[in-house]
């Protein structure tokens, strides 16, 4: 009989490089179908590729999502159950609405305990099913919402309380530890929202790395508060590195406070913030070393001035990161 | 001051320090025992993959240290896609099969992430669009499961199935 080849006794962590490798960030269609395809190869492929496929389910549809739920995410959490292996769901296709969907969204947070990312579309968001999901997975550090959060609306016979009358204890230490919160497509516009949206600035902490900034103030009319929500936010975390204002009624006040509080800045999306100039851009290249990447299309800092300073600042951190080699590289 | 490699079929190779440095594992042991001028032992690295795998690093020699977050977007979580390779890697790594696993080990002993990469995603693009047949085949595996099993499989992963 011939040896067994090496590809069929090849150790756990390269068959995991290999699955890494292959996955597919634009088409997890096919990605998924190569891990499903590397689980029934041999026994020994079929635990890690199990563990490449379980990481991120992708459930395109409600239909598809719901069967899923059905059929693995009812059953209680034990070690072999593959259902223990997803960390990471995109459900922004399945569009959730409460509160026809509070149910389902809470379902498919108690059948994945030990989450760490979640991506989801909800219009609204009761906030007390925002902090049920963080309580059931405490594990979950990166959360992208898309849709409206607030209290005080009312969608059909569907009345919220306002935000400061709901039980909302626990939300504020889940916030706490946030590594990245984007909902920058999150009207907060509404009922009071923009007390919920001071209750996520206040709440978020020193673990948070990314953020991007939602829709707060409401189009008409009143005075921008993002401002200070970013102002909040930045005192609060001063190890933020990624902020996204895209769009925001923002002013060089904000760029003022990130430059105070967040020497740690490398990327920054200030498009089609007509609100930020030149003297804000450059003050914040000089107060953050690291920062690299500035976006400023359609920002009254749009010349070629800034794009200077932006590109030699860009430069100068790659030589600085060259000599220093692997030690101080990030 | 160079540095001579002994593969585990006693073939021995002498190379520049800069190549051997190409490969972590080497590049600590040289910082360890300074230059003593001995062959440095790798039994677990055949001479004919020794010498696949010091071509890469003559090749490489000159690459400036790789760091992790040169190639990432801060705003589109997109990464370099799998098959994107250069050319001179890309004929380096057109070898037999059983002979790119060997390689991919070795790197993985030997430390040098770039060539661990570059065999990875090698492989990654071979078994993209395949059935599980067709893999067992192109690498030679025996399907050790039994039909239940691969049943059962099967059931529980309906859902990525046709997704």
């Amino acid at each position: 009989m011939e040896p067994p080849s090496i590809a069929s006794t090849l150790p756990p962590e390269i068959l995991h490089l290999i699955f890494s490798a292959a996955a597919e960030p634009t088409n997890h269609r096919q990605q998924q179908h190569t891990y499903a395809v590397c689980t029934l190869v041999n026994r020994r492929w079929y635990r890690p590729a199990q563990r490449a496929l379980w990481r991120n389910p992708y459930l395109p549809s409600k239909a598809k999502a719901l069967k899923f739920l059905e059929r693995h995410l009812n059953q209680s959490c034990k070690e072999s159950s593959p259902h223990c292996l997803v960390r990471c769901f995109d459900l922004t296709a399945l569009r959730f609405s409460e509160p026809e969907d509070t149910d389902l969204l809470k379902r498919f947070a108690n059948g994945t305990p030990l989450l760490e990312s979640l991506k989801i579309f909800c219009d609204p968001l009761d906030p007390r099913t925002l902090q049920h999901v963080l309580t059931v997975c405490p594990k979950l550090v990166d959360l992208t919402l898309t849709g409206s959060v607030g209290g005080m609306q009312s969608r059909f016979f569907y009345e919220l309380p306002p935000v400061r009358s709901m039980e909302l204890h626990t939300l504020s230490s889940r916030l706490m530890r946030l590594r990245s919160l984007h909902w920058g497509s999150v009207d907060c516009t509404r009922g009071d929202g923009q007390n919920f949206a001071k209750l996520l600035a206040t709440s978020v902490g020193p673990s948070l790395r990314e953020f991007s900034v939602g829709m707060v103030t409401p189009p008409t009319g009143q005075i921008p508060v993002e401002d200070a929500i970013l102002a909040l936010i930045a005192h609060n975390c001063p190890a933020l590195e990624v902020v996204s204002v895209q769009g925001k009624p923002v002013t060089d006040r904000c760029l003022e406070s990130l430059a105070r509080y967040c020497p740690r800045l490398t990327a920054i999306d200030l498009q089609n913030c007509s609100g930020i100039t030149r003297d804000g851009v450059i003050m914040l290249v000089r107060a953050c070393p690291q920062l690299s990447d500035i976006r400023i299309k359609g920002t009254l800092a749009n010349d070629s001035v800034v794009r200077n300073v932006i590109a030699m600042a860009a430069m100068l951190r790659r030589t600085v990161r060259r000599r220093a080699g692997r030690i101080f590289a990030p | 001051m160079p540095v001579v490699l002994q593969a585990s079929d006693n073939q021995q190779f002498t190379i520049e320090k800069a190549v051997a440095e190409r490969s972590m594992l080497l590049k600590n042991m040289l910082e360890d025992v300074g230059e003593a001028g001995e062959p440095i032992p790798l039994p677990n690295v055949a001479g004919s993959i020794l010498k696949k795998v010091i071509e890469y690093c003559e090749h490489h020699k000159e690459d400036p240290v790789p760091s992790a977050e040169e190639d990432k977007d801060a705003f589109e979580s997109s990464r370099r896609k799998a098959d994107d390779i250069d050319e001179w890697d890309a004929q380096f790594i057109k070898v037999g099969n059983e002979e790119l696993f060997e390689i991919i080990l070795a790197a993985n002993y030997l430390d040098i992430k770039p060539l661990l990469d570059l065999g990875c995603k090698t492989v990654a693009n071979m078994i993209k669009g395949k059935t599980p047949e067709q893999i067992r085949e192109m690498f030679n595996i025996e399907n050790d499961f039994t039909p239940e099993e691969e049943d059962q499989i099967r059931r529980e992963n309906e859902w990525a199935a046709d997704a």
